[in-house]
């Protein structure tokens, strides 16, 4: 067997550091902020100026 | 002058193409949909690429938004400012993409012309991105 390879997934996986983790979250509320391009006019549909 | 010294830059990225590039995406979980069925969980994407041990470029997409492009010296105050190794990427399995498929997306983002605006405009840090795009440009 080979036992030079790394831990089964499960613990082992997902170890970034937890300052990685809070800048992440962080970037994640970022988002929330960003108007949804679902609820933007889509640019062809807009009439043309009168 | 508009462009550093044709010497100083050639220097800048003799120096770049020494380091080591390395390219990550990992998945963006917001805060309170950790317990939502993972069907329904609409999460985003987090793209980074490291110049060395220091962040050069980094991407956020999220569904149904514009995605978010940011480039080292520009944007500074909203990119990952831990080195690669404190921030542990390099030991989450998964987490590694290759370069192609960094540039893939990159691109497809107009990254280009995000950085290309930036070198232009004297904001972005001279980095192994910025060095390959001028390559491409000369």
């Amino acid at each position: 067997a080979d036992t030079e390879t790394q831990p089964e997934a499960g613990d082992r996986e997902g170890l970034t550091s937890e300052e990685f983790d809070k800048f992440l979250e962080e970037r994640a509320k970022v988002a929330d902020h960003i108007p949804s391009t679902r609820s933007l006019p889509p640019v062809s549909s807009r009439p043309p100026p009168q | 002058l508009q462009n550093p010294a044709p010497a100083v830059a050639a220097q800048q990225q003799e120096i770049a193409m020494n380091r080591q590039q390395r390219y990550f995406r990992i998945p963006f979980i917001h805060p309170g949909d950790q317990y939502k069925d993972p069907q329904n969980k609409k999460k985003g994407w987090w793209y980074a690429h490291f110049d060395g041990p220091w962040i050069a470029r980094q991407m956020e997409l999220h569904p149904d938004k514009q995605p978010i492009l940011l480039v080292a010296g520009k944007d500074d105050m909203e990119m990952c400012e831990l080195s690669l190794e404190e921030t542990g990427l390099t030991t989450k399995r998964g987490a590694e993409i290759l370069p192609r498929q960094f540039e893939e997306i990159w691109e497809r983002c107009n990254g280009i012309m995000y950085l290309r605006n930036a070198i232009e405009s004297r904001q972005a840090r001279p980095t192994y991105a910025t060095a390959m795009l001028q390559n491409l440009l000369q």
